[in-house]
């Protein structure tokens, strides 16, 4: 018995993490950023410190330092699904699976932003990323070939100099859209070892963003930001074949 | 068309998801890992999801609570991360309850060893292969996670260790005389152990059917 192609939304939609990052022409100060972190407390009761520990070694005396330097912030909800990352330069919103909708992505993301502009200075936006990426687990059974073109429009083209399949791959390009001012970055890989027993995962990472002419009242910014909504479902359904979809259901 | 190798089943071989950049997962324990992360670095970015944070505190200098309540934060996230969209609404928020009941502080001594994200791992990895009726969970004293299947009188607990290892015991009754055996394998390899007794065609057909084909 064939399996009817499901259309979107799907049942099961292979979203691992959606993403709206905000990322301003400026610097915060660490005082702003405390501030701002307090605000979102009660919505994200676990927050982290991010930091970039750099390891020092004296070669010659055999002392090694360990520094850490804070980078930022990172705000989880109780349940670790919805996460708030804030920096210096900007902030993100994003939302692990299931994923619930757009709706709930952009709202988070717009709260984000209103917190943003009430306790930090720097608020002109030089670039807005609407991300998803997606993890297409595909069931084996046994060894086998797996056709990676049957799930997949996104894949390397690979010449013609032997018959054995890939043991991996990651192909990524960088384009404009048919929307004005609006690209995207497109990834598509493996992810090995698969984090499912007997699946393959293939992960498809999709970046649309601008980085020109973005509108600086609030109104317009979100509005802008809903165009993109249909834009990047359509980049994804490009992506993606009927048996890719069959998956979804 | 083009191919991928898919690699063989493997039986000495565990799932050790590590560290992710990004979409990319980075198996810390894989010498191959450094090159990759340092080949794909500039092409992919971290996730929001995958950030690196301070380095966490020792466990001995950290009081119960707050390591419980961490446990209990690392699972929920790996469940997020892991089970992506294989678990529907209902069975997420059915596990985290589980959770929150047996993570309670309330139930748990300051000498306790917390269960290990390791232990959780191969939890999850566990219940979504086999499919089928999720199972009642537990915790051991050393800090696994343990999985019970009962119907009746019969019973089947997995406890699950680190890197996919499972120690099954299994306990039923065929016409009145109770038999009951146990053994250690991998995840992968359950319903082909299991095969002579009932309980995988019972509780978890889709993985027989797997193992069968």
């Amino acid at each position: 018995m064939s399996i009817a192609v499901p259309k979107p939304p799907y049942p099961k939609a292979p979203i691992t993490e959606g993403v709206i990052h905000l990322a301003v022409a400026g610097t915060a100060t660490p005082e702003e950023l405390q501030k701002l972190v307090k605000r979102f407390t009660k919505d994200y009761p676990q927050q982290e410190t991010l930091a970039a520990i750099n390891v020092t070694i004296n070669t010659t005396g055999g002392a090694a330092t360990v520094e850490q330097h804070p980078q930022g912030y990172r705000l989880k909800s109780t349940d670790q699904a919805d996460i708030v990352l804030v920096f210096p330069d900007g902030a993100a919103a994003a939302r692990l699976a299931p994923y619930p909708g757009w709706e709930h992505l952009r709202e988070r993301a717009r709260t984000a932003w209103v917190e943003w502009r009430r306790n930090v200075t720097y608020s002109v936006l030089r670039r807005i990323g609407i991300r998803y990426i997606n993890r297409i687990d595909v069931p084996i059974k046994q060894p086998e070939m797996l056709d990676i073109e049957a799930y997949l429009r996104f894949t390397p083209r690979v010449p013609d100099f032997s018959k054995q399949p890939l043991n991996g791959f990651l192909v990524q390009i960088t384009r404009p859209t048919d929307l004005e001012h609006w690209s995207v970055s497109i990834t598509s890989t493996i992810m090995s070892p698969a984090p499912l027993i007997n699946h393959v995962s293939m992960v498809l990472d999709i970046d649309v963003f601008r980085t020109d002419q973005i509108p600086g009242r609030d109104a317009d910014l979100w509005d802008c930001i809903d165009t993109v909504r249909s834009l990047k479902n359509a980049i994804f359904e490009a992506c993606i074949t009927d048996e890719a979809r069959k998956l979804f259901a | 068309m083009t191919r991928l190798n898919t690699t063989a089943p493997s039986r000495g071989k565990s799932y050790n998801p590590g560290p992710f950049l990004g979409a990319l997962p980075l198996p810390s324990t894989d010498a191959s890992a450094e090159r990759w992360r340092m080949a794909t670095r500039a092409l992919v970015n971290p996730t929001p999801s995958t950030y690196a944070q301070c380095a966490p505190r020792p466990s001995h200098d950290v009081p119960l609570t707050e390591r419980l309540f961490d446990a209990l934060a690392a699972f929920k996230l790996k469940t997020a991360m892991l089970a992506a969209a294989h678990f529907n609404r209902d069975e997420r928020a059915r596990l985290f309850k589980q959770l929150d009941s047996l993570l309670d502080a309330e139930s748990w001594d300051s000498a306790d060893v917390v269960t290990t994200e390791a232990s959780f791992t191969t939890l999850l990895r566990m219940v979504l292969f086999l499919g089928g009726r999720r199972p009642a969970l537990g915790v051991t004293g050393t800090g696994n996670f343990i999985a019970t299947w009962t119907e009746g009188n019969d019973r089947l607990t997995i406890e699950c260790k680190p890197e996919d290892h499972v120690r099954w015991v299994l306990v039923q009754n065929l016409d009145g005389q109770r038999e009951s055996a146990a053994g250690e394998t991998t995840a992968k390899r359950l319903p082909e152990v299991l095969r002579p007794y009932d309980p995988p065609k019972r509780w978890f057909p889709h993985a027989t059917d797997q193992a069968a084909a």
